[in-house]
């Protein structure tokens, strides 16, 4: 199975209609003595909302995943530890969401579990400058803790998904991999001391925040729960509710606030002084590999990351259809080994002390680079990158690029005005890279949705490996017309702290509408995950729950039996809906079985030695 | 059954269910465009959320109640209809939405007002404004047009080349009077002959709109453009800005207009522009614009589109033609700039979240008659926003966002019309706002 292998249980059919009401009424009645009755929803339609969910169908086969009993929305961590206890009372499940965006942040069983919206606790509790630290509440975004902190000189992690994640959620429960991991790591490598609440209610400081009250370190002085509550993969709330965390600040050489001009949806941000923005072009999977390599050596980037052609053309364009039309230009299309990278500096010395650093490495590489050099370094790049494409497409194919070519410029010339014409790809990805505020376009706009696979974080050279098989078990479901035909290659990752590690997830995009397509991509994952073991590309980055735990816990050291242990030992009474974590009672659905069963009887065929794309 | 009339070009639920069923709950219908924010404080583009909380109070949670309703999932209960009609309908979810994405979300928010009110019926609150409507012709319980009339003495009442729609919200609030007779003197002064049709003037049908009656929309718009057009009039001004909004993105829903239709502050900017119009005394204040939704994003001029959605590459959704998408951007936000940067001594800032991304001041959509308290919380978020500026003055022109934002003032930023900021400055008159000097 996979991600997509977890509960999706149907209503009790002994339970009638009227006694489910009187059951939620009894809850709602409850957790308004809590949080008062204004903070409690019952309403089925208004449930509604927390029930349609990105990526339910490849669970459920429908948009919807299953409709809580209630959600409530606490102000403070009491109130959240009481509903907890109120949970363990009653023999219901409770999740906390924030944003509440994937079909994790629902239940997977009707009417049992309540909602825990954390939408109120929203404070940005303390930006320390000093010891470069903030902590937060958990509804505080990405986006909102880096506009507050910049003036300070420092700048947070924000992770791939969009800036409009919850930082406490991301550090505390999931992965959060992103742009800045060369310079910030993922999110679960920025967790400081955190306040958590535990699956019966009780309340525990961990890190350095119990014993001196400061937030500075997640593992003492003091008692450390890190590796308990959140290990690799985070539990996704099956293990309580975390209500404060500390995470680590970097120190950012830019402005204390970025000037973004235009207006929607062709907003334009100005490159700072001594930033520079290039997508970095070369010539095939092992060019990249040394690329990729040589920059994290040279620690001149501040954000590196790999971008599938498809995603960088979804990112510049505002719609499909011109997208399509970008897309369509070969050589857009053929830009499939290239690497984009920010360099951030304090001074014009520093810039062009990691430029020219940069230049070297793409001149032994015969790279080339569009980039905002400025001047006629500018064009000299520019064209070794062209000439790089030109060579991969061949002259017809760069005959037929003129027309397209001409017309997106023409086009982008109207939008951004002829003088700024030369920036809009570098401020484009610059943007995308530095905010993460405009993700959506490269991959959710295309069929309405989109689903990960493969992408664990691995030496670069077996991300770019799992990056090749994973497209060979893409190909066969684009030919099948369910998955959009982005040349088997949308793989899209980074690398982090220093380029030690990395990781490349295999992107898939689809219209959930499209019931052939759900299915399809549930197989999707399902095979990528076989494949991620049967070619050593490591622990997918969908790889959580209970089916995945079976999986790949034997590969691994056997995680999933101290998973379970730690399950039972902090959650007697499985309280915490642990539904993408730990489920004692999983069982698949019938559709689950059947897809796995297509799987493995009609396996895409793998070459581990397959040529570029 | 779907509220979908024959006779005019609304959307239903059904209608918008491809677009609806794109939504994938990312929650950045909350906020402004990301790249766009620049502080925490300012970082919410949605007063229903930050009233309500529940994500059913925000543009992509509506989305998701049509979804369930559209399913037959769910029936509208009275908790539902107050999470469909706790909003102002101000379209700043609908420009966040559609930086990243192209899902319609207003236009899906008030076919859902529409499926609302056929299946059940008006509110007690709704049931007296349209009461009122047919009583009054106009959604108050008192005030006629005569006794507005009696106000701005010296306007032609009749047909006329121009005629100045003066809507209901101006006309029918006597603490509105002086900015009414400002704006018409100013019209005057601007040399354009503008005439008012008095007692005959049409109900536009912004609030049956808001309130999902459509068939009473339907009426109110054919009766209004019908009157127009036959009137002989070869313009047409609108005072009200909420009306503006409705004539330009909902009336070709209907029928056409004849005669072309401008705003005030476009007719003032350009009389400025020429001459015609001279700001000469000086007004010195720092004042901060607040643009109306109903002048900015929602003003756009509805685009029709007639075409199909088709797959391409196996799963890559396109539009057959291509379908043309309002943004928000194309609204009516230079205009009173360029008035107020006209005035001699007055500087004018910029809030934080302007133009496509303004905040809204909480009045629109039926909310001030309904739901008070997301008016009063709108409103006060609105005016700390002010007086984190350093605003003397939150000029604006909406009739609407002038009475609500006037009625709280939490951070001490007094609230004006832009038609007595201009008086002031054209006649050296400043007692219709206080801060003036």
């Amino acid at each position: 199975m996979s991600i997509v292998g977890v509960n999706d249980k149907q209503a009790d059919p002994n339970v009638t209609d009227a006694e489910r009401d009187e059951r939620r009424a009894e809850v709602a009645a409850g957790l308004s003595r809590v949080v008062g009755a204004r903070w409690v929803a019952t309403d089925p339609a208004v449930l509604d909302t927390y029930t349609w969910q990105y990526t339910a169908e490849a669970i459920t086969g429908s948009n919807w995943m299953q409709r809580p009993l209630a959600v409530a929305m606490p102000a403070d961590t009491d109130e959240v530890a009481a509903i907890v206890r109120l949970c363990n009372t009653e023999g219901i499940q409770f999740k906390a969401i924030s944003t509440g965006f994937g079909a994790w942040g629902a239940a997977t069983e009707p009417d049992r579990v309540v909602l825990l919206d954390l939408r109120r606790m929203n404070r940005i509790l303390e930006v320390d400058a000093k010891n470069m630290y903030a902590v937060v509440e958990p509804y505080v975004t990405a986006n909102q803790l880096q506009v507050e902190v910049l003036p300070h000189g420092l700048n947070t992690h924000v992770a791939g998904c969009g800036a409009q994640h919850s930082v406490l959620a991301s550090a505390t429960s999931v992965m959060g991999q992103g742009w800045d991991g060369v310079s910030m790591g993922f999110s679960g490598r920025n967790l400081l001391a955190v306040e958590w609440v535990t699956p019966e209610g009780e309340i525990v400081r961990s890190g350095s925040v119990d014993a001196s009250g400061e937030w500075f370190s997640g593992d003492g002085p003091g008692p450390s729960m890190r590796g308990i509550f959140r290990g690799y993969a985070g539990a996704f709330s099956g293990l309580g509710v975390f209500t404060k965390a500390a995470v680590k600040l970097y120190p950012w050489a830019g402005p204390g606030h970025l000037e973004v001009t235009g207006s929607n949806p062709d907003y334009m941000a100005t490159i700072p002084e001594h930033h520079v923005a290039a997508v970095c072009v070369v010539d095939g999977w092992d060019q990249m590999a040394e690329l990729g390599y040589r920059v994290a050596d040279a620690e001149i980037a501040t954000f590196m990351s790999r971008n599938a052609p498809s995603l960088m053309s979804g990112v510049l364009t505002a719609d499909n259809n011109t997208f399509a039309d970008l897309y369509g230009v070969p050589l857009f299309h053929e830009m499939l080994y290239a690497l984009v990278i920010v360099i951030t500096a304090e001074s014009a010395e520093e810039r062009d002390l990691k430029v020219d650093m940069l230049k070297a490495i793409l001149s032994d590489l015969g790279g080339g680079m569009l980039a905002n050099l400025g001047g006629p370094e500018e064009v000299r790049w520019l064209m070794r990158a062209v000439r790089v494409l030109a060579r991969r497409i061949g002259p017809g194919d760069l005959i037929r690029s003129v027309p397209g070519a001409v017309r997106m410029l023409v086009r982008d010339a109207r939008r951004f005005g002829l003088g700024r014409l030369s920036e809009y790809l570098p401020s484009f990805m610059y943007m995308a890279t530095v905010t993460s505020g405009l993700n959506i376009r490269g991959v959710f706009r295309f069929g309405g949705t989109f689903w990960t696979a493969m992408g664990s974080l691995v030496s670069w050279d077996n991300a770019i490996h799992g990056a090749k098989v994973g497209a060979q078990v893409k190909r066969k479901y684009i030919d099948k017309g369910v998955i959009f035909d982005d040349g088997a290659d949308n793989a899209w990752g980074g690398f982090y702290e220093g380029g030690t590690y990395a990781h490349l997830e295999e992107l898939a995009c689809y219209d959930p509408t499209d019931k052939d397509a759900a299915d399809a991509v549930f197989e999707y994952v399902f095979e990528t995950n076989l494949v991620s073991i049967e070619h050593h590309t490591g622990l997918p980055i969908n790889a959580v729950g209970p089916a995945n735990s079976a999986l790949f816990g034997p590969h691994c050291s056997s995680y999933d039996t101290w998973q379970d242990r730690i399950k039972a030992s902090f959650d007697p009474h499985n309280t915490a809906d642990g539904s993408f974590y730990v489920e004692p009672d999983f069982t698949p659905n019938e559709r689950m079985v059947a897809g796995a069963e297509n799987v493995t009887s009609d396996r895409a065929p793998i070459d581990p030695n397959a040529p570029d794309l | 059954m779907d509220t979908t009339h024959p006779s005019s070009r609304h959307q239903g639920l059904e209608d918008l269910r491809y677009l609806a069923a794109k939504c994938v709950r990312c929650s950045l219908c909350k906020f402004p465009p990301l790249v766009k924010v620049e502080s925490q404080a300012t970082s919410s583009i949605c007063p229903s959320i930050d009233t309500y909380g529940f994500h059913s109070h925000s543009g992509g949670g509506r989305v998701l109640m049509a979804l369930s309703v559209l399913e037959g999932r769910s029936e509208i209960t009275e908790a539902t209809r107050d999470a469909i009609y706790q909003c102002t309908l101000c379209g700043g979810c609908d420009v966040s939405c559609k930086y990243v994405s192209d899902i319609e979300i207003t236009e899906i928010m008030m076919a859902l007002r529409a499926r609302s009110f056929d299946a059940t019926g008006p509110t007690d609150v709704q049931r007296r404004i349209l009461d009122n409507l047919d009583r009054n012709g106009h959604p108050y319980e008192s005030g006629t047009r005569e006794d507005c009339l009696a106000d701005i003495p010296g306007v032609r009442v009749g047909p006329g080349p121009t005629i100045l729609l003066l809507g209901s919200a101006y006309a029918m609030s006597p603490e509105r009077r002086t900015t009414l007779r400002n704006m018409v003197r100013l019209l005057g002064a601007a040399g354009i002959d503008v005439s008012v049709l008095g007692a005959d003037e049409p109900d536009v049908g912004t609030l049956a709109l808001a309130l999902g009656d459509l068939k009473r929309f339907d009426r109110s718009a054919s009766a209004a453009i019908g009157m127009l057009n036959d009137s002989g009039a070869t313009e047409v001004v609108c005072a009200d800005s909420e009306d503006w909004a409705t004539i330009r993105a909902h009336w070709p829903k209907v029928a056409e207009l004849g005669p072309p239709a401008r705003h005030v502050v476009e007719v003032l900017d350009d009389a400025v522009r020429a001459g015609r119009l001279t700001l000469a005394h000086p007004v010195r204040v720092r004042a901060a614009w607040h643009d109306p939704c109903s002048l900015g994003r929602r003003s756009e001029p509805y685009q029709a589109w007639d075409g199909e959605v088709r797959k391409i590459q196996g799963q890559l959704l396109v539009y057959d033609p291509p379908r043309p998408v309002n943004r928000g951007s194309s609204g009516c936000y230079d205009p009173p700039r360029r008035l107020l940067r006209a005035v001699p001594g007055l500087e004018l800032i910029e809030l934080p979240r302007n133009r496509e991304c303004s905040y809204c001041c909480g009045a629109g959509g039926g909310v001030a008659e309904a739901y008070p308290e997301l008016a009063t919380a709108a409103a006060m978020e609105r005016q700390r926003e002010a007086g984190t500026t350093g605003a003397e003055l939150l000029v604006t022109t909406c009739p609407g966002c002038e009475q609500n934002l006037g009625g709280v003032e939490v951070a001490g930023v007094p609230t004006a019309s832009i038609y007595d900021v201009l008086a002031a400055s054209v006649w050296n008159q400043h007692d219709s706002f206080t801060n003036g000097s």
